[in-house]
């Protein structure tokens, strides 16, 4: 558990037991502006393709969030076996992959070329780590309601440095979020991980993916998570450092993913 | 034998509780400039040139009293004062000279008046000295409802705070609601803000000495209290009248008592408590040697169901011995030791985490009072520092293996002499130097980083050395008086920290981490520069400053993005190193005596840093930064019986990175920062009020009712600010989270005394 989470949990706590009154408030904040940024999302594993990059531009914080893609752009994915790939726009902003295979152990390189300038990641795909078992248990959060939830146990392989990333799909509804581990403390331990969803009823059905995900991409997402929750947040808030050069938002991300489908009992 | 020169010295003492007075005059009736005033021990030492026979001893809220001397030789004089009749109905013991303020060297001090905090109206009635002094100039909370505090632009852990001597590593419960300290037992306190003397050192902005109460050596006396959130109970009396006495102050929280009653089954079953003792004996062995013995056991226990747990507190413990080497010489000799601690378990992963700093110390402070005119101080300090930071301690190490981080130890050394002289009545000056040396000894481990990639650790044995680093601390104040009610003063010193608190939240939490200096990690220093000018008023009525600093800071520290700070072995290349400058200017109206008392206090300042990856090495506004900072307290005696205060504050809101965009990632809207600490948080204001009746008052009994309400307008100050998107995706926006709108609490005092034998005061 995070020391945010906790520090947050003691504040509940008390201010619930003393006062009552702690409550939050929508407040006109005078904000600056920045100029537009690019953003790159791009994906890719070994399951079968095609993978997409999505390009898009930053708005202004009080702009409404009709974020719309960055269209003809030139983006190529390539690997170190020799093949080149040059994405297909699909629609505006959405990038599809034609023919390339993610292979896991090979590395990749995302170009993109938007714009006038042209941006470049590289992304070395790690060996998968399987599922061992899913655990569905019954949890009572603070508010005193009554959740199943569940987590999924993972030999982690030993002598390695292994990052993890979870998500999970519930019928149809895909998880938000990045939840991710690494092996620093537990290098071949076993270990349970939260699945991000829960609140599952009888029959829901539950696919768990677990991503084997570079080093890079960990500490992009780690960085990342570290400003997504303000309350008790680092001091000083800051985008993650960039992954691709020159300096553009998001990332470029190149796993393996074993998974998982159970049906809640 | 009659002597053209001689020396008087004795000690000074309350006569109702046989307290030392800290502070009191003595001096030379009908001869100006023949003076002194106690020590922290109420010893004082007088080298008359003249034959007179005619002593005054001042303090202020005592009765004067004048000693006749029989003879004219060295003697030694214990004199007891009364306090005023006049005041004797509703006393206020003012710790303080009444126009100190103007006639000593010291600047950039603040002698806090324990008694008269206890009428500011505080959060839940806890009557707390950490908060009173954030009401004084150039002294800033750290956040709504927190002891925590920045003095002159510096973060919280480069304030020293000194209990009986013993420094004091995480001086707040609670996540910071309430200082570690019991109103009860505090005798004396003393905040300098930057320009301290030569005999204190370690910390970069602050120190702020807490003296606790030695106990009534004439009579048993039992008070106590019933608040909102805690209860505290104290007991006092001589052991051996007029030779020895002891205190002993307890104080419990009941927050969870309120848990209990919750109707959330998840609530119900968490802790929240903290506890807190103070005790204090002492012991005089014929005339010229005592002994004290003080100490603190705090701690602080939550438990969050099974989930999760944490308990931290403070052990203190000082054993001083007063020798008085002879009527001009007088000496301290301390041992001190002091403990932080916390576990911090967390059930779900099956993990203990656990963290100590440790110290032991020995120290001697030597007085030497040369003439009237001239006095020296000197001494040593000598401190074994152990640090073992967060361990992990599993207890099922299939899953999680156990993790020893490295125990480091250091070894902290300083040695002081200073001398305050006052030259042609007018002039009072105070210079002295400190040497503080510092090295991380064996056995442990250190750590190079020649480059971003490569870390190469390196054994250190038992006995070994890493980088000693030596530091002279040059310190001066001047003073000079005008007039005999108005004093300009300036004073320089240089100030060095060889511990360093890395803090990654915007509070700062008991767990965060503490590090010592290595070859890597170089002593924080500051240089600071004061001036000032004092003006009395109205027989010290009112009391009128303006001060302006300047300090430079080396080798501030701050780290690098996405840094891991716990659990990691190498946290030192996590750091980033930096240098800081603060600057302002504090103005300071006080009404000191009458039925209207209180004070205006205004500071306007700014405190700055630059680090090489931050904002392109650009200044920044660090978060100590807060341009103007309004106190106002008003306390007014309706009656001998009643009286109601008010406080009201105002300060720019705090420094802090707000988005200056959004962007998509990952089907999520996310906020775009800026350069850090380009915005602000709202600015905060309160006001406070409370009132307190006094229901009886007897010679041997008394209580009195205490009501007070924080907040009163119920303004929603902005605790922390999330950045949201709304409930159907469209558009993005700000949302402050407050802690406490009106905050009504009361509290009941009582207090009762069982005199052994009746005795007249000299």
């Amino acid at each position: 558990m995070r020391m945010q989470n906790m520090i947050r949990t003691i504040l509940m706590v008390f201010v619930a037991s003393m006062v009552s009154t702690s409550c939050t408030e929508k407040i006109n904040l005078k904000l600056k502006n920045s100029t537009p940024l690019l953003t790159i999302e791009g994906n890719l594993s070994d399951r079968s393709g095609p993978y997409y990059v999505i390009l898009s531009k930053s708005r202004l914080y009080y702009e409404n969030n009709s974020f719309t893609g960055l269209p003809s752009a030139q983006v190529v994915i390539s690997d170190d076996a020799g093949n080149n790939d040059t994405l297909t726009e699909v629609v505006a902003g959405l990038y599809s992959t034609n023919f390339i295979q993610g292979t896991f152990g090979r590395t990749y390189h995302l170009k993109v070329t938007a714009e006038g300038k042209t941006y470049e990641s590289y992304c070395k795909m790690p060996t998968p780590v399987d599922i061992d078992s899913i655990d569905i248990t019954t949890e009572t959060d603070f508010k005193g309601n009554v959740k199943k939830r569940a987590n999924i146990l993972v030999r982690d392989p030993a002598g390695v440095p292994n990052q993890y990333r979870v998500t999970s799909l519930l019928n149809d509804t895909a998880s938000t979020g990045f939840h991710i581990h690494i092996d620093r403390l537990w290098d071949g331990k076993l270990r349970s991980f939260n699945v991000p969803q829960s609140d599952f009823k009888t029959g829901d059905t539950l696919k768990i993916d677990l991503q084997s995900i570079d080093e890079h991409v960990y500490t992009y997402f780690s960085e990342f998570n570290q400003n997504q929750n303000n309350f008790g947040a680092p001091a000083a808030p800051a985008n993650p450092d960039a992954v691709f050069t020159p300096a553009a938002l998001g990332y470029f991300s190149a796993h393996s993913i074993k998974s998982k489908t159970i049906v809640i009992p | 034998m009659t002597l053209s020169r001689f020396t008087i010295s004795g000690t000074i003492k309350d006569a109702k509780t046989g307290e030392e007075l800290i502070g009191a005059t003595v001096f030379l009736k009908d001869t100006a400039g023949i003076g002194t005033t106690t020590n922290a021990y109420g010893f004082y030492s007088l080298t008359i040139p003249t034959p007179k026979h005619e002593i005054a001893v001042k303090y202020v809220g005592y009765d004067d009293f004048t000693i006749t001397l029989d003879s004219l030789k060295n003697q030694t004089i214990n004199v007891s004062l009364l306090p005023s009749s006049k005041n004797l109905k509703e006393v206020e013991i003012k710790a303080k000279k009444s126009n100190e303020n103007i006639t000593t060297a010291q600047v950039s001090a603040i002698k806090l008046d324990v008694k008269q905090l206890e009428k500011i109206p505080v959060l839940f009635g806890e009557k707390d000295l950490l908060k009173t002094i954030q009401l004084l100039p150039g002294v800033q909370p750290a956040s709504e409802g927190n002891s925590g505090f920045y003095v002159r632009g510096s973060s919280n852990d480069q304030n020293l705070i000194l209990l009986d001597e013993a420094p004091v590593y995480s001086a707040s419960h609670l996540l910071g609601f309430f200082s570690v300290f019991n109103n009860d037992a505090i005798k004396d306190a003393v905040l300098y803000k930057g320009n301290m003397p030569a005999e204190y050192g370690g910390r970069l902005a602050s120190v702020l000495d807490i003296k606790m109460k030695e106990g009534n050596s004439k009579e048993y006396v039992i008070g106590g209290g019933i608040g909102l959130i805690s209860s505290r109970l104290n007991i006092e009396g001589p052991i051996v009248q007029d030779k020895g006495s002891f205190i002993v102050t307890a104080r419990r929280t009941y927050a969870d008592l309120f848990l209990k009653l919750s109707k959330k089954e998840q609530l119900k079953k968490s802790i929240l408590y903290f506890y807190d003792i103070n005790a204090k004996a002492n012991y005089r062995i014929g005339k010229r040697d005592r002994i004290f013995l003080s100490g603190y056991f705090g701690q602080d226990k939550f438990g969050f169901q099974d989930r999760f747990s944490i308990i931290y507190g403070n052990a203190t413990a000082t054993l001083r011995w007063n020798h008085i080497f002879s009527d001009k010489l007088f000496s301290n000799t301390s041992f001190i030791f002091n403990d932080f601690n916390y576990t911090i378990g967390i059930t779900v992963a099956s993990i203990d985490v656990k963290s100590v700093i440790r110290d032991f110390s020995l120290k001697e402070d030597l007085d030497y009072y040369l003439n009237s005119h001239n006095k020296l101080k000197f001494g040593f300090l000598s401190t074994f520092h152990t640090i073992v930071p967060g361990q992990v301690i599993s207890q099922d190490t299939s899953r999680i293996g156990n993790i020893f981080l490295t125990k480091n130890y250091g070894w902290e050394n300083a040695v002081y002499a200073q001398h305050e002289v006052s030259l042609w009545n007018k002039v009072n000056i105070n210079y002295g130097v400190r040497l503080s040396i510092f090295s991380q000894v064996g056995p442990s481990k250190y750590f190079k980083f020649p480059n971003e990639e490569t870390i190469d650790t390196f054994n250190l044995k038992l006995g070994q050395f890493n980088k000693t680093y030596f530091n002279a601390e040059p310190r001066v104040s001047i003073s000079y008086n005008f007039y005999p009610n108005m004093s300009f003063k300036t004073a320089y010193s240089r100030n060095v920290q060889n511990l360093h608190q890395l803090s990654t939240t915007t509070t700062s939490f008991p767990t965060d981490r503490w590090v010592m200096t290595t070859n890597n990690v170089k002593p924080q220093i500051a240089d600071q520069v004061s001036a000032g000018y004092f003006v009395n008023f109205h027989k010290d009525m009112f009391q009128v400053s303006v001060e302006g600093y300047y300090k430079w800071m080396q080798n501030q520290i701050d780290y690098k993005n996405g840094a891991t700070l716990r659990a990691n072995e190498t946290v030192e290349n996590q750091l980033l190193f930096g240098v800081g400058r603060a600057y302002g200017a504090e103005f300071f109206f006080k009404k000191a005596t009458g039925k209207f008392t209180g004070w205006v206090s205004y500071t306007f300042s700014r405190s700055e840093r630059k680090f090489p990856t931050v904002n392109r090495e650009t200044w920044f506004p660090s978060r100590y930064d807060r341009t103007h900072d309004l106190s106002i307290v008003l306390m007014y005696d309706i009656t001998p019986r009643i009286n109601v205060s008010a406080t009201w504050v105002y300060y720019t809101g705090i420094a802090s990175t707000f988005p200056s965009g959004k962007y998509f990632l990952n089907g999520q809207i996310v906020p775009y920062y800026g350069d850090r600490n380009q915005d602000r948080f709202p600015a905060y204001h309160r006001l406070d009020i409370g009132a307190t009746f006094v229901l009886k008052k007897r010679k041997t009994w008394e209580h009195d009712l205490n009501i007070s309400v924080y907040n009163l307008y119920a303004r929603k100050n902005a605790y922390s600010i999330d950045f949201k998107t709304d409930d159907n995706g469209n558009t993005t926006y700000a949302e402050k989270s407050y802690l406490f709108r009106i905050v009504p609490s009361i509290t009941y005092n009582f207090k009762f005394s069982i005199s052994p034998a009746k005795r007249k005061a000299k």
